[in-house]
């Protein structure tokens, strides 16, 4: 009885692992200098948005069954097309931003037909397609640092505080946007279809979902998605170049991190992009609990190994018990009562 | 072969009007007829490849080549997709679960048809609602339709597996094997589901290897053989005995019958209280030198999980595994090959051959480690014995460099036997060894059987194919529900007997 | 009969078709290279010098691929912790330096070593998604290799001790990857040639080739075939570990430096250069012949590449197409040839 009890709050911490985690941080918050000024808030929440945005879509793919890694390329790129396109072309901002975002389209459709048409792992199409979108990036900028040029204006509209809350306007577009996707993924038909091809891609088809559209749609708003994050990442942060997110910790790898701790599910079919964004919150809160990268990618490396090692230690367990027959488990029940 | 069923003034909810399905080289589904009224509960049974399978899937629309006319209340219908079958009323629920398992319960059960409250969004509350009524009419009100389906138990999933069909609202509702997954009692509210379903004028059509079941649920039966309908009958006018006499036809012709042999009373593998909790329980049994032993029970009886366990490839919670009198414990399938036990498995796709590799790898693939010199290895070397093997099994082409996955399905099943002839043990588990194979590779293989126990080794073999087990065996054990309930000696064993034991009836049960 | 002359007809065809990629083809195009090398050089293309740099940019890729081959070959499509794998091998073959040449060069070799043993324990015995796994391993050394060494860079000369057996340590530990054999051979080609010559040898005369040939295409019929799959598998994630550690080693030495970026981008290029060479990305199919030819296509044609005048950057681009292409042929060949 009492083990019963034990795992059953077990399972629930891992259900509701992210929410755990932002309380520990916070917690810990609580006990280090400077952490819940307004300031501080702005800052990491700010800082945190790019990754939000990179989050949303490795979710979005993962509950199709896939995945992106060109996350991270196609926000860069997003945000290197909508400054150059501003600043050197002298698109009006609305246009620039229009542009990155089609550019978003464009490539997720081209990774969703390579990895649904041409049945190519979706890992390895994108690992490639990160070189490609690397290359396009390196031709079209020279591999120059592109700014914002003159025109302030927006960027600091973007960094100012909305009303008396301690976010930034930027944070609070990139909330919006992720509700927006959660809405879609969770209330609407295409929304459900696409959980249901990373469910169970058969039963999807038998049922006459097209799953192949709905993959290709997944990768769509991934990169979609990351290409307006990084657009407005790069107003927001004044520049842009090829070599963002080399440095320091991948913001790919916190995206996985964030995915794999907000409890989506390694092979597709369920998680949430709101679960991604809590665990993010949490991560960037806890980068700015440590001084130095050194430590904050140790850090999250071991909460996700953690993570990734408990997934799959469960996974070996239940496969050790799959086929059970329902009358001799009982029996089995019975006969250990009693002994 | 029965005659043709005239087309009665009476309207029937489906009507198959001599439909046939034909695979390259057999003709799985022969000019049948098959009709069944509303309101009725229509059984159709059959031994393993006997082409029920085929002909349900027929109606489930997953073939567009059948040839025959189907008519769904009178009216003609082409089921060329699983959509069209499902417009025209027709649902199936799938022996092997076709459940999203990380994905709730409502939305498995209106999979493709979730309601819409505007034209954008789903209307959840809808949606859980009308979930829920179905799974009332399943008697599984006490479910929180908002459940992953991972959540529940596997019994329970079965009853969500109707409950998702008559969500499409179908006239025709086929269940193949709906019981494998339950309990006793959990069996018994299927059946007050079906049979409320009946009184709502709905068809269903039931399949099952439970005569049991039938009798009690059933109104009508169809048994079929090699791929024709031998005959329907009202469920008043049979008992187990004429069931089984019509499912397994004339007695056997002498292909199967075997020259008697001297079985020494050498005892070779004995298992005691052989336990591995939900699969099977407190297993006893033995096998002696140069005998064929069956362990025979219906499809989810845990014979074949015991043959895993027997080879170490799930481990036991409790019992002894005796080798020729010493008690063994292996840690894995390899030492116990190296003990002298081999096991075919089942599913040849899955677990039996390396399909895009040579002939040749795949027959040696069990022998590596014993053909190697420390680290080398050399399958050139071995090639002669590569040759004998597939020579011995006929296979053709006899081309040890040849891909498997350019043989004939037959001829990859020779090589599987060839693998394990290669292999070189005393005790081999072969689990259904030619199941989905052509007459010809059939009678290969039962011919390699023999001349294997006669060079005075032995063979556990688990068939479900009938013929082949008499044929074959040289003394049964009868598992039901993961415990062994019986035996039948040499002299008793016939199809019938076989079948009725596994049933649970009959003299031979303890 | 209809139906099984179609089935015939489709298997010709896909000979015919795998006979170009599967059975080292690569060297056909290798050769197509070298022609074109020479035309788009005018005629500089067997000099001495752009020889030598072609082994040498060979020879780091080719270490890695020698063993990232048998990962792909076990079915596991890629080992991702590569890059750090590499870093770590450099990072601790410098911090020994003071016990010695070989010791530290044995340390650097034995952390690879272990590495391979952590992910082959893991992927091949509990089953762990092979990319999820190697790739949040890959992240955690590199928390390690960050923390341990703050994020520094180490240099054996500042590491070593004034003593002079420390320093003619780091002295050789520095020439092994400027040491030249004739006036274009240098010793990183050779140990390449010679990590080949053991693979091969490992993947076409031992039992565990044998054994990784099954379990690469069927994990579970391996296991039905009472193959230790487990065992193997940590084998080869452990040769691949070593091969990897033995590149970053040479790696470090030709820059003078280690730190945890060096083995960037290289789980990618060597990918690349397997699938090149003809191995399978489901695994099973494959050889390390091909392989081989797979690295010289890739460094020449990067070279070939340098003589038209790309720069660095849009290389990537060529690159990243280059291996979508490959890796459309290689999915198209197999599901032709219907792995299941």
């Amino acid at each position: 009885m009492m083990k019963r009890k034990i795992r059953f709050n077990l399972n629930f911490i891992n259900t509701y692992r992210c929410f755990f985690f932002l309380a520990i941080i916070l917690f810990c918050g609580l006990f280090t200098k400077k952490f819940f000024t307004a300031f501080n808030i702005r800052a990491v929440t700010g800082n945190t948005s790019l990754v939000m945005w990179l989050g949303m879509g490795f979710t979005t793919c993962m509950i199709a069954g896939h995945m992106d890694l060109t996350a991270m390329h196609m926000s860069t790129m997003g945000a290197l097309l909508c400054l150059g396109l501003h600043s050197q072309s002298g698109l009006p901002w609305a246009l620039a931003i229009l542009v990155a975002t089609l550019s978003g389209v464009a490539i997720g459709l081209i990774n969703g037909t390579l990895a649904t048409k041409f049945e190519i792992p979706s890992f390895i199409v994108t690992l490639g397609m990160q070189f490609v979108l690397k290359g396009l990036m390196y031709i079209y900028t020279g591999g120059a640092e592109l700014s914002i040029g003159r025109d302030y204006a927006f960027n600091e509209l973007l960094n100012s505080a909305v009303g008396p809350l301690p976010f930034s306007l930027y944070f609070i577009i990139t909330t919006v946007a992720i509700f927006l996707v959660w809405i879609f993924l969770r209330f609407t038909r295409t929304g459900r279809n696409i959980y249901m091809v990373g469910g169970n891609v058969e039963t999807a088809w038998l049922a006459g979902i097209k799953s192949r559209s709905v993959t290709t749609l997944a990768f769509v708003i991934s990169s979609t998605g990351c290409a307006l994050g990084g657009a407005l990442n790069g107003i927001y942060s004044g520049a842009a170049s090829i070599t963002m997110g080399e440095k320091g910790i991948s913001p790919l790898m916190i995206a996985l991190t964030a995915t794999i701790i907000g409890g989506t599910s390694l092979s597709g079919g369920k998680g949430s992009v709101i679960w991604t964004w809590v665990s993010l919150i949490a991560i960037g809160f806890l980068k700015s609990l440590f001084k130095k990268t050194e430590q904050q990618v140790l850090v999250i490396a071991a909460i996700l190994i953690v993570c990734i090692v408990y997934e799959t230690l469960a996974q070996y367990r239940r496969s050790k018990v799959v086929g059970t027959r329902p009358n001799l488990h009982n029996e089995h029940m019975r006969e250990i009562g009693k002994a | 072969m029965a005659e043709a069923m005239p087309r009665s003034e009476e309207r029937y909810a489906l009507e198959m009007r001599s439909v046939s399905k034909r695979f390259p080289g057999t003709l799985a589904v022969n000019k049948v007829d098959f009709c069944v009224k509303k309101g009725e509960v229509h059984a159709l049974l059959g031994e393993n490849g006997a082409g029920k399978s085929t002909l349900m899937k027929v109606l489930s629309g997953l073939y567009s080549d059948y040839t025959g006319d189907i008519y769904i209340d009178g009216e003609k219908r082409l089921l060329h997709s699983p959509n069209m079958a499902k417009e025209y009323g027709i649902g199936m629920v799938y022996q092997e679960l076709s459940l999203a398992q990380r994905i709730s319960i409502y939305e498995n059960l209106l999979v493709g048809r979730l309601p819409k409250k505007n034209a954008l969004f789903i209307d959840k509350k809808k949606a859980v609602a009308e979930a829920k009524e179905l799974l009332r009419q399943v008697g599984l009100e006490h479910l929180d339709p908002t459940m992953d389906v991972s959540e529940i138990s596997q019994c329970d999933a079965q009853l969500v597996e109707i409950a998702k069909v008559l969500g499409s609202k179908p006239k025709i509702i086929v269940m193949d094997e709906p019981t494998s997954a339950l309990s006793s009692e959990e069996v018994q509210r299927l059946f007050g589901i079906i049979r409320n379903l009946k009184a709502q004028g709905l068809a269903i059509i039931y399949i099952s290897h439970h005569l049991a079941e039938i009798f009690e649920i059933a109104d009508t039966v169809t048994i079929m053989r090699d791929g024709e309908r031998v005959d329907t009958l009202p469920i008043s006018e049979v008992n187990t005995e004429s069931l089984v006499e019509k499912m397994v036809g004339k007695p056997v012709n002498n292909f199967y019958t075997r020259e008697a042999h001297e079985i020494s009373s050498e005892e070779v593998l004995r298992v005691e209280d052989y336990t591995r909790w939900g699969f099977f329980h407190h297993v006893n049994f033995s096998l002696h030198k140069g005998e064929v032993l069956v362990i025979c029970g219906l499809a989810g009886s845990g014979r074949t999980e015991i043959a895993r366990s027997l080879v170490s490839i799930d481990q036991i919670n409790q019992g002894k595994l005796f080798i020729h009198g010493k008690e063994t414990h292996f840690r894995n399938f390899g030492e116990a090959i190296k003990g002298g036990i081999g096991y075919l498995s089942e599913n040849r796709k899955l677990y039996g051959l390396a399909l895009p590799q040579t002939v040749q790898d795949n027959v040696l693939s069990c022998v590596i480690d014993k053909y190697s010199k420390g680290i080398l290895y050399n399958p050139a070397k071995h090639t002669a014995l590569v040759q004998e093997k597939i020579d011995e099994m006929q296979v053709y082409p006899a081309d040890p460099q040849r891909q498997v996955n350019s043989f004939s399905g037959g001829n990859q099943q020779k090589v599987l036997m060839a693998k394990w002839l290669a292999a070189d043990v005393d005790i081999l588990i072969l689990d259904e060894p030619t199941r989905g194979v052509d007459v010809g590779a059939k009678q290969t293989i039962h011919e390699a059987i023999r001349r294997f126990v006669k060079q005075g080794k032995s063979v556990i073999l688990l068939s479900s194919d009938l013929p082949e087990v008499v044929g074959l065996c040289d003394r049964a054990v009868i598992l039901r529900e993961g415990h062994i309930i019986g035996e039948i000696l040499k002299e008793g064993i016939t199809e019938n007997s076989l079948l009725i034991a596994a049933n649970g009836e009959g003299e031979y049960v303890k | 009969m209809n139906g099984a002359q179609k089935v015939d007809k489709r298997k010709v065809e896909i000979n015919k078709f795998s006979l170009i990629f599967n059975k080292l083809g690569i060297y056909v195009v290798v050769l197509l290279l070298i022609v074109a090398g020479v035309i788009l050089s005018g005629g500089q293309f067997f000099s001495a010098s752009n020889i030598q740099s072609i082994l040498e940019a060979s020879a780091l890729i080719g270490m890695v691929s020698a063993g990232l081959m048998f990962v792909v070959y076990s079915g596991n499509m890629n080992d991702m912790s590569i890059p750090m794998t590499m870093a770590m091998a450099g990072m601790l073959t410098v911090q020994f330096i003071n016990l010695g040449f070989i010791p530290a060069l044995l340390i650097g070799i034995a952390s690879g070593a272990l590495i391979g043993f952590i992910n082959g324990l893991m992927i091949g015995k509990f089953r762990a998604h092979p990319i999820i796994w190697s790739w949040g391993f890959n992240l955690l050394l590199s928390g390690i290799v960050r923390v341990v060494w703050q994020g520094k860079q180490l240099y054996a000369d500042t590491v070593a001790k004034p003593t002079e057996f420390a320093q003619r340590a780091a002295n050789t530990f520095y020439a092994i990857s400027r040491t030249y054999l004739t006036s274009f051979i240098s010793l990183m080609a050779v140990v390449m040639i010679v990590m080949f010559v053991i693979a091969w040898f490992i993947h076409s005369k031992t039992s565990f080739g044998q054994k990784l040939k099954i379990i690469g295409t069927n994990y579970d019929v391996a296991k039905f075939s009472g193959i230790n799959c487990t065992k193997v598998l940590i084998t080869a994630y452990m040769i691949c570990g070593v091969c990897a550690a033995t590149g970053g080693i040479f790696f470090s030495a030709l820059r003078k430096t280690s730190s945890y970026e060096n083995g960037m981008g290289y789980d990618f290029s060597c990918l690349t250069t397997v699938l090149l060479g003809g191995v399978q990305l489901c695994g099973g199919k494959g050889s390390v012949i091909g392989a081989f030819g797979g690295v010289l296509a890739y460094s020449i044609l990067n070279n070939i590449l340098s003589w038209i005048g790309l720069d660095t950057y849009s290389k990537y681009l060529v690159q990243g197409i280059v291996f979508l292409f490959i890796v459309w042929l290689n999915t198209y060949s197999n599901r032709k040839l219907g792995k299941a």
